[in-house]
């Protein structure tokens, strides 16, 4: 219970800080509602000229609210925080601290992401009224499911963002990953649901963690139904849980190389 | 004064190919992260391709009146106009940064064309991949279209050359608000944004904008359109407008620039 | 000839006040208040064609604000300005060619390459053919002691070789008029040396004038014959180094330890600042009336004396110490 208490302050610090940068928050807002706008226009007009299956106009205007309310609370300065420690070796530092680093980091984190959920989620909400009213097939009942699938992809998103910032242990220039890794899960349910790309492809993308960032929660939070949840949410959880594992593992194999070969 | 404005020229055309050269060197003592951030431009790219092609396999036919293949035409105009004016420009989106830090000292200091000097001393790496990538779409979906490549190169230059003066007057804004990093970041979006989808998605008054405040619709909606039936009228418009909005924008900011604090511009806290 | 003349000089300007909290932020976007700042007042000078000149005031006190306003950086907000008979706000790029500027933090040269590439650039900005520029980085590069690492890339030089090139960039152009701001800021007293002797060398070789500001003493005393005082944007005190010397940079503080506790007697010249009677003294020395050889003398000659540390005032001390004098006077 210490343990933990000692997360929790890391996290308030690391909130007020975040408060303190008001003028970035506003363009993020903005940049937010200019994607949001541009996006709704978009599949307006490609609604005008027929169906698309699975997903009614409304539904899909809410899934990419939700999708992008991910990708914006999120951020990934992660992956430039641990990037910019290895490289400068500041990394060798943290290890003296009372605090395991890789949650530190995470708590750290948190701050901002949940000062983002609530300003963007108020946004989030008010953008997709104010463009397509609400959202008929919402559920108040699976909420606390939805809420709980975006608390795991954003998990999964954290670490594997973390996992490829470690990897600039091993090498030298590591952008190329970290952008195959973004736009990867951009193609695989951001931009839009796995349901609409080709037979094949929906198979290779389920079985693949990319989708379960954005299009698990987004696809609960306009279609929910129980089975579902028991359907997402329990891949969503393993690879979470497959994240966090490989992140303290590599953790530790670049805490050993450190201390074997100097910083 | 004319052989003198002659002289004048080339001496720029100099500086200009020197910092080219000096920047690709620059670039290349980094090799590996110019090739990411290159492949990375180029894959960033990839994924809204994906998208449409996602999109019109759906749909099929024509998404707000544009043809997949006039999708990719856009797209091809705005990534190299993009490249063209970040690899030659680039230091167009860094102006805040040199008026707040008072880094313009260095350029004010040298006898040249202050603006010419100020956008071409940087490059940006990952631009290079957003120019070559519409020449990669223009060969595989274009290559036998004589007149597509014409207009292509047309909508290319004009699009460089009008984001240029969209990000150069948003960051001018600089020398009377003190840091217009948000507003300079917003513009770009903006003119990004309005020439990589078909232009009718956007209500009247956006499109509006998109001819007059952000005119990117003239250097890639119009060539287009052109390809598809030639007016002069509308060629000669086109040129004209965007002429006229790259003398403005350079007109801006020079009345910007006799507000110079050279970073002094101290805020005091009471 | 005059190199630099200035009549009433004077440069305001508008910043905006902004009090603590979130309200008041509010406030300011909406009706922003504004305050004025008098950066120069009534700046009168005249700098001559071939002297090396100081210019010397605490942290704002308006020396780079007039610096810019000299290289036409900055309009000034009234008052002439003539630099080499032109004007640096109608003349501008007239001006540059003939003027080279060494701005203490900001760097001519391009960070991850050799400083010949910078010099090619620069060549091309200062329309010096290339024949002219081999020729002149040849001379450059012998005066300074370049050649070795002039193929290196700038990040893996060190300070000195980096500021030795810096200065060598701002003379590629052979210019008349040179502005060194804080040329010495972080070097170790051997490159310090060097980079004074350099710059001495070429005014004498070239009668190049120069135009110097510094934190350091050591430079006004070795580079300078005459020194100009500012603060709060006003002049005040402009004189030759010479009285300056006798005035205020004369004094050398001397730090002498003992074996046991000595007290130091007292004999003209000499001032005892602290620790008197214990292990360790701080002594101030007059040279003018007691060479510091003499000092040296004494102290031995009291014996136990097991170190002596010998260093110039600190400019903020010398400066205070003008001020209380320029005070006391009006």
């Amino acid at each position: 219970m210490r343990k933990m208490r000692k997360y929790l302050v890391i996290t308030r610090v690391s909130l007020s800080n975040a408060v303190a940068y008001r003028a970035s928050a506003l363009s993020r807002f903005c940049f937010y509602s200019l994607f949001i706008y541009i996006f709704m226009s978009l599949w307006r007009a490609i609604y005008r000229e027929g169906s698309v299956h699975g997903y009614s106009y409304v539904q899909i205007v809410w899934y990419l609210i939700m999708t992008e309310f991910i990708g914006f609370a999120c951020g990934t300065s992660i992956y430039n925080t641990m990037n910019d420690e290895v490289k400068s070796g500041s990394i060798a530092y943290q290890l003296g601290r009372p605090t395991h680093y890789v949650f530190y980091q995470f708590a750290n984190s948190m701050g901002q992401v949940l000062l983002n959920l609530v300003s963007f989620g108020l946004l989030a909400v008010a953008l997709g009224y104010v463009f397509v009213g609400p959202l008929t097939t919402f559920s108040w009942a699976g909420l606390p499911l939805v809420a709980l699938s975006v608390v795991l992809s954003i998990v999964l998103n954290f670490f594997v963002l973390m996992l490829i910032g470690l990897s600039a242990f091993v090498m030298e220039d590591n952008f190329a990953m970290y952008l195959i890794y973004q736009k990867t899960a951009f193609m695989l349910g951001m931009f839009l649901p796995v349901e609409f790309l080709p037979e094949g492809m929906q198979a290779v993308a389920k079985s693949l963690p990319f989708s379960y960032v954005y299009w698990a929660p987004a696809k609960l939070f306009v279609d929910f139904s129980p089975a579902l949840c028991l359907e997402l949410i329990p891949r969503q959880a393993m690879w979470a849980f497959c994240a966090v594992v490989a992140t303290l593992v590599s953790y530790r194999f670049c805490i050993r190389r450190l201390q074997v070969n100097g910083g | 004064m004319r052989r003198k404005g002659c002289v004048n020229l080339k001496k720029h055309l100099k500086i200009f190919a020197c910092y080219f050269k000096l920047n690709f060197a620059s670039a290349l003592e980094y090799r590996a992260s110019f090739f990411s951030q290159a492949f990375g431009m180029a894959l960033s790219n990839s994924s809204f391709i994906f998208f449409w092609w996602v999109a019109f396999g759906q749909i099929g036919g024509r998404i707000a009146d544009y043809t997949f293949d006039d999708v990719l035409f856009i797209w091809a105009v705005t990534s190299t106009g993009y490249g063209l004016s970040t690899v030659v420009f680039a230091n167009a989106s860094r102006i805040t940064q040199l008026i707040v830090t008072g880094e313009l000292d260095t350029f004010l200091l040298q006898p040249c064309n202050i603006l010419l000097n100020v956008l071409c001393a940087r490059t940006s790496l990952a631009a290079y991949g957003d120019f070559i990538y519409g020449f990669v779409i223009m060969f595989i979906f274009y290559a036998g279209n004589g007149a597509a490549w014409l207009w292509f190169f047309f909508g290319v230059v004009l699009y460089g050359l009008i984001l240029t003066a969209i990000v150069l007057t948003a960051h001018t804004l600089s020398f009377y608000l003190g840091d217009a990093t948000v507003i300079g970041g917003m513009a770009t979006e903006f003119a990004i944004n309005f020439s990589l989808y078909p232009e009718k998605i956007y209500a009247p008054a956006v499109r509006a904008v998109m001819y007059s405040l952000i005119p990117v619709a003239v250097a890639v909606h119009l060539p287009l359109r052109l390809l598809g039936g030639f007016s002069a009228v509308q060629l000669l418009a086109a040129v004209g407008g965007a002429g006229l909005y790259c003398v403005l924008a350079c007109r801006f900011f020079y009345l910007g620039l006799k507000r110079y604090e050279s970073g002094n511009a101290i805020v005091t806290r009471l | 000839m005059t190199a630099i003349e200035t009549n009433n000089l004077n440069k305001t300007f508008r910043t905006r006040v902004k009090s603590e909290g979130l309200r008041a932020s509010f406030r300011a976007l909406v009706r922003p208040e504004w305050t004025e700042v008098r950066a120069v007042r009534d700046v009168n000078m005249r700098i001559e064609k071939g002297e090396i000149v100081a210019f010397i005031g605490p942290n704002g006190a308006g020396k780079s604000t007039f610096i810019k306003m000299l290289c036409g950086i900055l309009h000034p907000t009234s008052g002439d300005i003539s630099v080499l008979g032109m004007s640096p706000v109608r003349e501008r790029r007239k001006l540059a060619m003939s003027i080279g500027t060494v701005f203490g933090q900001k760097s001519q040269l391009w960070l991850h390459l050799p400083a010949l590439d910078s010099f090619t650039l620069l060549a091309a900005i200062y329309e010096i053919s290339d024949a002219e520029r081999k020729r002149r980085v040849d001379e450059l590069s012998e005066i300074f002691g370049l050649s070795e690492f002039l193929k290196t890339p700038v990040r893996k030089l060190s300070l000195g070789q980096r500021i030795r090139c810096e200065v060598a960039a701002s003379l590629l152009h052979n210019p008349e008029l040179l502005f060194l701001d804080e040329p010495t800021i972080g070097l170790d007293v051997v490159v310090k040396q060097s980079i004074r002797e350099l710059i001495l060398r070429y005014n004498s070789e070239r009668g190049v004038t120069v135009f110097l500001t510094s934190h350091d003493p050591a430079d006004i005393e070795h580079l300078c014959r005459r020194a100009v005082v500012i603060d709060h944007g006003r002049v005040v005190l402009d004189s030759s180094v010479e009285e300056l010397r006798g005035g205020y940079l004369g004094t050398k503080m001397v730090e002498v330890s003992f074996s046991i506790p000595q007290s130091i007697p007292e004999f003209p010249g000499v001032e005892i600042i602290t620790g008197e009677g214990g292990m360790k003294s701080t002594i101030a020395v007059d040279t003018d009336v007691c060479p510091i050889g003499d000092v040296m003398e004494r102290l031995s000659g009291l014996g136990n004396v097991i170190d002596v540390t010998i260093s110039n005032p600190p400019m903020e001390d010398i400066i205070a110490a003008i001020f209380r004098d320029q005070e006391g006077a009006s």
